[in-house]
């Protein structure tokens, strides 16, 4: 009630204050209070940065960028790294990453492995030492080339003059120009400066970050690479000096192919498709299933949402397009005929089905075993669709049948527990619209015991709250202001590697929403908003 | 022959001597003494607990009914033990209760081997793990300070923390773990030693290079870089630490296992290889503190005849309240779950196996270790905190009656309030109750020289005295 009638004059405040005019002294509390946050976001007032803690590249990155370096497929080695650990579904939050002595073994290796290259494939050396470093006459000249030219790659800037010196010590230790180039990249590629993505210091306020810190975060985050060497002569002219410049050269980096691969992982790793990977099914109720199924699920959802992303138009699509991929594996779960060739084949889903809801792969994963659950489905809707968390209480009661007393009945008893059923009125009906699709996805209308399936679910919170089945609820979905703001603060912790913080965030998230809604929900437009903002071209005084 | 000290060098560079040569290289006098008489840390985690709350079927089918001397037939999935059963205790009525975070509902693991309650914000640890802080302290001298190693599903890293909240992340490739610690093919001395001069080159300038950017750094990224530095350094002593072999020692290399997939029906392979591989670390004094994780919730094991997942198996009939369609039958669950548990101790008793075999001296691995086996839970399908059951075994260094007894169930009193269908083990015994894992650290941290005799184990507000009867 306080809340409600505080919003409500501010909104009548912040309406009438303009950017320039004294603001009114604050009296809604702390900053990131959401009604301060919609206060003071209404326009496009400065944002101060959030934390931006130094992140390192992940194994995706890594491998991708050593190739665009050197030309060398590290993707071996890569297999044996120590997994990047996942986050929300992401791999490249910041509080997960360490280097760890296996890392660094791992790094090690790797570099062994370029360098070996370097120093016998004469055409990795072309790529990477570009000079003849083995005659007597040349060496010299040519490494103190090498070493500027390839290291301003590798740290994506110019070298300091230290570095330099750094390095050329480095080579002067052997007395082959083969193996004092191989060593140089393989301390490169060691080196925290490229393992990690180093921004310097803010010290007493905010600063601009430099034009080559720039180029990296828009590299990271829109190729999932590091920058090339025309994005760093583009920092080096001048082009990312101003917002404008910024998205100019951000809508270029669209159109590579890299910016879909980048995007393609973004979506992976909110949809979290991997969990795909765990899913168990009997042989016998599920005889079709196994990892060419799998495979084909996954490609599936990847084309969908690329479709999605890339139309030019309303990115929440996804969720009520009957636009589908099916090929042999998938069809008849679809209930259509298995197409002519090989690979997937576009389709028109059953109108039914529509949405990434009504989709094979979406409904399959979202159950572990046999049996489809009411609470993994409505789980997911909350947490991946609709940002909601879903910590359980501190003390959860023990699940267990007393003695004498039937399982099913302690269920009932844990659903019927105050403690428990505040989470489950808002998962299991949820779940309940979707029980039409059984543990691959396939239509069914009633169970193994002859009773019927309903399709009528319930989502709390959302207008209006029932709804019949998987399309309905996609279009409920694609509706919400929650789902919308949820999917930019997806992409929004993805650009970061981090979660949001409601005292530094709220304010960008929300003015990130009012671009984002303004350009009809298209997804390029998204990215465009996100990398022009305040807070991805600046750096905050660490907190 | 004459060697020097630097061409042991091994997997670091995917190459290296063939080890019967290792024979040849004796570190001084001095260090061969130290590590004749180096106690040793060897941990081994295995997933999800033991039946005890739920099953349908009478008794619990692993701790053993009474306190007191392990009975003549040990219970049904302790029977692989059995040929150990003078050399081991079982440890009965522990728990970390008092610092679970269920920030989801397993993730309060972590708490097990760091001895503090889990950030549920950032789902990480707030302190070191046990084996990284043991291998700070007693595995400096060693080319590799602790080693870790865990089976494909090792539950998003929850059991390592070189630090609070920095994962130190374990090997999950046999393969990959044997060549880091022996190699892969043999070549000239002459060749490792300039490959060694190399490598230390190399770090070098990657010091230099992460010296001069600490200096631009907030305080922060400080401390993530400190974390690579001490890694680098890490890196560095297994360039350069010699191997310091006790007189009489048998180290050979294992064989090369080639490569050992996580198949399912690969499982024991895999586990085995991982043993031996540490096995031979810890002879060869590689190392003098490993942890070895037997896997996850995730597993399956249709080798023995088990076709639904672990996690299936363990929460049959609790798990997914709201679903509907086909369940497993509870029986047949429990009786998987039992069948998995004695499949986990088969690979104990291997571990084991392995550390009796004496060397020249007569002297085995077993005499100088303290050996730790344990889960995270008690009753994995009831996420049970309490209970949990331990394995002990070693005898860190001590002889004679200094030694610890062995052969009984060391139960300590306790009282869960949660059920157990035998837990008689508890009840008539004086004394504090309910008793942590901090203190089994405490007691294991002392008797291995890691912790001093005042010193305790995690949080402080949670950690009180060592378990009598534990290594004393």
């Amino acid at each position: 009630m306080m809340l409600g009638l505080t919003v409500g004059l501010l909104g009548c405040e912040g309406s009438i204050s303009v950017p320039g005019q004294r603001q009114p002294v604050d009296p809604v509390g702390p900053p990131g209070s959401p009604a301060r946050s919609v206060w003071e976001c209404a326009v496009g007032k400065a944002v101060t940065p959030g934390a931006a803690p130094m992140r390192r590249l992940t194994h995706a990155e890594y491998e991708r960028t050593v190739r665009a370096l050197t030309g060398v497929d590290v993707s071996s080695v890569v297999s044996s790294f120590p997994a990047d650990i996942r986050a929300d579904g992401f791999d490249n939050f910041t509080s997960t990453q360490s280097i760890s002595t296996l890392h660094a073994d791992r790094y090690f290796a790797a570099a062994q492995a370029v360098g070996d290259q370097v120093a016998t494939n004469a055409a990795v050396r072309a790529t990477v030492v570009g000079c003849d470093v083995q005659a007597a006459a040349s060496r010299a000249q040519c490494l103190s080339d090498f070493v500027d030219r390839f290291g301003r790659r590798v740290y994506r800037r110019p070298l300091t003059p230290t570095e330099r010196d750094t390095f050329l010590t480095l080579a002067a230790t052997e007395t082959d120009g083969l193996m004092a180039a191989s060593v140089v990249v393989q301390a490169m590629l060691q080196s925290p400066k490229f393992l990690f993505r180093p921004e310097a210091e803010a010290v007493g306020g905010p600063r601009a970050l430099t034009a080559f810190e720039v180029a990296s975060r828009l590299s990271f985050f829109l190729w999932g690479e590091g920058p090339d060497d025309a994005l760093l002569a583009d920092a080096e002219m001048g082009r990312l000096d101003s917002r404008d410049g910024v998205v100019e050269v951000a809508r270029e980096m669209l159109t590579d192919p890299r910016a879909r691969d980048a995007m393609a992982r973004f979506s992976e790793q909110w949809l979290q498709v991997a969990r795909l990977d765990k899913v168990r099914r009997s042989a016998v109720a599920f005889p079709s299933f196994g990892p060419q199924m799998v495979r084909s699920m996954q490609a599936e959802l990847s084309r969908r949402t690329a479709d999605a992303m890339w139309s030019g138009r309303d990115v929440f699509e996804l969720f009520t397009s009957r636009n589908g991929y099916v090929d042999g594996q998938l069809a008849p779960i679809y209930g259509l005929t298995a197409p002519v060739g090989s690979g997937l084949q576009q389709v028109e889903v059953p109108a039914d089905r529509a949405g990434l809801l009504g989709s094979a792969g979406w409904l399959a994963m979202t159950t572990r075993n046999d049996a489809t659950s009411l609470v993994q489905r409505g789980a997911y809707v909350r947490q991946v669709l609709l940002c909601e968390g879903l910590s359980p209480p501190a003390n959860i009661p023990q699940l267990e049948a007393m003695p004498g007393e039937e399982v099913a009945d302690a269920e009932k008893r844990h659903a019927a527990d105050p403690q428990c059923a505040g989470c489950h009125k808002r998962l299991d009906p949820v779940g309940e619209g979707l029980e039409r699709f059984d543990a691959l996805g396939a239509l069914r209308t009633q169970y193994a015991s002859g009773a019927p399936v309903s399709m009528h679910g319930r989502i709390e919170g959302l207008m209006p709250a029932d709804f019949q089945g998987a399309a309905e609820l996609g279009s409920r979905l694609r509706d919400a202001q929650q789902a919308r703001s949820c999917f930019a603060t997806k992409v929004f912790r993805f650009a970061y590697g981090r979660l949001e913080q409601p005292a530094t965030d709220a304010c960008g998230l929300r003015q990130l929403d009012l671009a984002f809604a303004d350009a009809g929900h298209r997804f390029p437009e998204l990215l465009a908003s996100l990398v022009s903002s305040d807070a991805f071209l600046t750096r905050g005084v660490e907190p | 022959m004459t060697l020097n000290r630097r061409t042991v060098l091994k997997g670091l560079f995917g190459s290296t001597i063939a080890l019967p040569m290792l024979e040849a290289m004796v570190g001084s006098r001095a260090a061969q003494a130290q590590a004749a008489s180096a106690k040793r840390l060897m941990l081994v985690h295995w997933p999800q607990g033991v039946p005890t709350g739920w099953a349908p079927l009478s008794s619990g089918p692993w701790f053993p009914a009474a306190a007191g001397p392990l009975p003549a037939t040990m219970p049904e999935c302790l029977q692989p033990l059995a040929p150990h059963r003078a050399d081991l205790n079982i440890v009965s009525g522990l728990t970390y209760a008092p610092y679970k975070n269920s920030f989801d509902s397993h993730g309060h693991a972590i708490a097990v081997f760091t001895g503090y309650a889990a950030d549920g914000n950032t789902k990480a640890s707030r302190g070191a793990s046990v084996d990284q802080i043991a291998g700070r302290a007693i595995g400096a001298a060693t080319r590799f300070s602790s080693l870790a190693a865990a089976c494909y599903d090792n539950n998003e890293g929850w059991w390592s923390w070189s630090a609070p909240g920095v994962r130190s992340p374990m090997e999950l490739n046999p393969q990959s773990l044997f060549n880091r610690l022996f190699g892969t093919t043999s070549q000239p001395p002459s060749q490792g030693e300039v490959q060694a001069r190399r490598a230390k080159s190399i770090l070098d300038a990657v010091k230099s290079e992460a010296n001069d950017l600490n200096r631009k750094l907030g305080a922060a990224d400080r401390q993530r870089l400190d974390n690579h530095l001490s890694s680098i350094r890490e890196l560095e002593k297994a360039v350069a630490t010699p191997p310091m072999m006790p007189p009489g020692n048998t180290c050979t290399a294992p064989a090369n296992p080639g490569q050992v997939n996580y198949g399912d029906g690969d499982f024991v392979r895999y586990v085995r290889t991982m043993i031996d591989v540490l096995v031979m670390a810890h002879r060869c004094d590689l190392t003098r503190v490993s942890l070895l994780s037997f896997g996850g919730v995730w597993m399956s094991f249709p080798h023995i005849g088990i076709t639904t997942d672990y996690h299936n198996v363990c929460h049959e009939g609790f798990n997914d309240t709201a679903s509907k369609g086909p369940r497993l039958d509870r029986q047949a669950a429990a009786l998987a779950y039992r069948k998995i548990a004695t499949h986990f101790m088969e690979q104990i008793a291997y571990y084991l196996s392995a550390l009796k075999v004496p060397d020249a001296t007569g002297a085995t691995l077993l005499d100088s270790t303290a050996f730790v086996a344990l889960s995270e839970f008690g009753d994995g399908g009831l996420h049970y905190e309490s209970y949990i059951p331990v394995i002990v075994a070693g005898k860190a260094g001590k002889t004679g009656t200094a030694a610890m007894a062995t052969g009984q169930n060391l139960a300590y009193p306790c009282d869960f309030g949660q059920s157990f269908t035998n837990a008689g083990f508890c009840a008539g015994l004086s004394g504090p109750k309910n008793r942590t894992l901090n203190d089994l650290w405490t007691s294991t941290l002392r008797a291995t020289g890691v912790l001093g005799a005042t010193q305790t184990f995690g949080d402080p507000a949670l950690s009180t005295q060592p378990l009598p009867g534990l290594w004393t």
